[in-house]
């Protein structure tokens, strides 16, 4: 994506944003709705500055993460999707569970290529059972449960 | 109560604590990719069980640490470890490609502890009255400071002002959802329960900080550069300690730039750092040393930086409104130990407050032999670490840290959206700092605004209220020239302005 394209997409989505914020205020009483819209209107002029600065070509420039773009958005999506996996599982089969897979998951994705597949899931399991030890055990945090713990 | 506060930072926890916080500051920011506020966000929840004075100490130490941790790296392979550093580069490297890494490592670590300590002198001294003035506030003046709060940080943007504007405004914006201060009313919470309090802040901090670093590590799977080795001399510290010495302003000035320019909301290290490295060039009848290898560089960039840590404390304590990154997250553990900013800070909690500025003052002493006794283990850990392998376990702890707040698995909820949401804006060029800060500063503002509305239906006069007062003109004048400043600055710049000015503006991020 490029910067124009960037901006332009940041610039829509705070305007939409905004008149979202704005309008939803209509059901709230006065002193409960000043705020929410002043700001909200505030934003909504900033976008609209925003998104013209791009269009003449004055946008400011944002610096691109290194690496190959492609590459990029496959891995960042599929930590989001693991992410999303990982969170939605904490409640069904409990945190730590859910962490174990996660970890693994995630490790896999990071540092496989590095380290092997079987080194990596080695470490990620055993940095989740000793952070439980530490946590759980030792200074009682709790871990949320589900059906396994 | 200062009696207590010695005693309650004296004893073996306390002390452990705080060398343990220095030396995992230390390893945190020689990492690069590991942030401070990162490592203190992970860290808030693991406080909560703690004692106030054991948690914001253990805090304290590892900000500390951290900012000093970074000169590691920028000296030893050419790579700020926080973009505190940044400054540190320009000559730690060139003396380290030189043969002189130790001094420069030194050098560094003789002027880390005595900016660090010229800071939390500052802050001791400083805070007390500032909160006291405080005190004088009205809601007028808490509306206007939290407005010139927002226009200071976008202002110091390192990226874009419009931006960090927007950023800002972004940040009241999720501070509008749950329950309105004045009314009652629920607001912005979708239908949902777990929004009708609002966003929490501990997660939703971890989730600003902590998430999009882990996307960072994940897509740009870089490695380190190498490091160059160094071999430890004899006599080094006193030689380098004799040599600073002998520059007593380059010392004291970079000292006050780092504390004044923390005090700033938004303006970190990073600013600090630059800043200071420029007035050293700029007074220096040597010039064209800088940037060769120069010990002067490294002692101005390092003394600023460390002394922005307790420079960006003073708002915090004092006005609820941090001066850095990490000191929003310190904010944070504040509220989570049931401590708010304030003169009440230095009368009802006075133990605890002095104890932890105290802390700072013994984690900046212990910097001295933690950094010189770890410098080779961490020049090894730089080599053989790769950050990206610790992707995952900072998910996990998030994740821990995120549900042990409030054992409420919607705060883990509230982190994950707000990571994904924060690595978006990210990619759009929105940093997390002023977002964060207008979550801070949002229901100060909004209190302060209808509060003042109604004070102004009272008295029949909208103006009298919001701009008779001498202290509201003041901050209003402050607000617009934070707003007018930045763009005088751009259009110096088209005309040649200075190099500081211009690296400020190169920052890759605005976080430390």
């Amino acid at each position: 994506m490029t910067q124009k394209t960037r901006n332009l997409t940041a610039s829509l989505l705070v305007m939409v944003g905004s008149i979202y914020w704005f309008i939803e205020s209509d059901g709230f009483r006065p002193l409960s709705r000043i705020f929410p819209r002043v700001v909200s209107a505030v934003v909504f002029i900033l976008a609209v500055i925003l998104g013209i600065l791009t269009l003449v070509g004055k946008g400011p420039t944002v610096k691109i993460a290194q690496g190959e773009a492609g590459t990029r958005h496959l891995r960042a999506g599929t930590l989001i999707i693991a992410l999303v996996i990982w969170t939605v599982l904490v409640p069904v089969i409990g945190l730590l569970s859910a962490s174990l897979i996660g970890v693994v998951g995630i490790g896999l994705l990071t540092f496989r290529a590095h380290i092997g597949t079987r080194r990596a899931i080695f470490i990620a399991v055993g940095v989740v059972v000793a952070f439980y030890v530490l946590f759980a055990l030792v200074l009682n945090v709790p871990f949320p449960r589900g059906v396994l713990i | 109560m200062l009696l207590n506060a010695l005693t309650g930072i004296m004893d073996p926890v306390s002390l452990s604590l705080i060398i343990v916080g220095v030396a995992s500051g230390i390893i945190v920011g020689a990492l690069p990719g590991l942030t401070a506020t990162m490592a203190i966000a992970l860290l808030v929840p693991f406080t909560f069980g703690m004692s106030p004075i054991h948690g914001l100490a253990l805090l304290g130490a590892i900000y500390t640490g951290a900012i000093y941790g970074g000169s590691f790296s920028a000296i030893l392979i050419n790579t700020p470890g926080t973009p505190s550093a940044i400054a540190t580069t320009f000559d730690g490297y060139p003396m380290a490609r030189k043969g002189e890494a130790y001094r420069a490592i030194v050098t560094a670590t003789l002027s880390s502890v005595f900016g660090g300590t010229v800071g939390v002198v500052f802050l001791i001294f400083l805070a007390p009255p500032l909160a006291r003035a405080a005190l004088t506030f009205g809601p007028p003046e808490y509306f206007w400071l939290a407005a010139f709060g927002l226009t200071i940080i976008a202002a110091v943007s390192p990226r874009s002002t419009l931006k960090g504007l927007i950023g800002g405004g972004i940040g009241l914006l999720i501070s509008t959802i749950g329950i309105a201060p004045i009314e009652g009313a629920v607001r912005y919470n979708f239908g949902t329960i777990a929004l009708q309090n609002g966003v929490s802040l501990i997660p939703a901090l971890i989730g600003f900080f902590c998430i999009p670093e882990v996307f960072r590590m994940v897509e740009e799977s870089g490695t380190t550069g190498s490091v160059v080795p160094y071999k430890k001399q004899r006599k080094m510290v006193t030689r380098v300690f004799h040599a600073l010495l002998r520059k007593p302003w380059l010392m004291i000035r970079s000292s006050l730039i780092g504390t004044f320019i923390g005090i700033i909301p938004g303006a970190g290290g990073n600013i600090a750092g630059l800043v200071s490295y420029n007035e050293a060039i700029r007074t220096s009848r040597n010039k064209e040393k800088f940037g060769t290898g120069a010990m002067e560089g490294v002692a101005a960039s390092e003394t600023a930086n460390n002394a922005s840590v307790s420079g960006a404390l003073i708002p915090m304590l004092t006005l609820g409104i941090p001066g850095a990154p990490p000191a929003a997250v310190l904010f944070g553990a504040l509220l989570l130990q049931g401590m708010r900013p304030g003169m009440e800070l230095f009368t009802a909690h006075g133990s605890v407050t002095y104890a932890f500025l105290f802390s700072l003052v013994l984690a900046n002493f212990a910097m001295l032999p933690l950094g010189l006794l770890l410098g080779k283990a961490v020049s090894s850990l730089m080599q053989h670490t790769r950050v990206q392998t610790m992707a995952p376990l900072i998910i996990f702890l998030s994740m821990v840290g995120s549900y042990s707040i409030a054992n409420n698995i919607a705060d883990i909820y509230t982190m994950v959206v707000v990571g994904i949401v924060a690595h978006a804006l990210r990619k759009a060029g929105f940093m997390p700092g002023p977002i964060v800060l207008g979550l801070i500063l949002g229901p100060i503002a909004e209190l302060g605004l209808t509060q003042s509305l109604l004070m102004g239906r009272a008295a029949g006069s909208m103006t009298t209220v919001f701009f008779a007062r001498p202290l509201s003109v003041i901050l209003l004048v402050l607000t617009v020239g934070s707003i007018i400043t930045p763009m005088y600055v751009k259009w110096r710049e088209h005309r040649g302005g200075s190099g500081a000015l211009k690296a400020i503006k190169t920052l890759d991020r605005s976080e430390q």
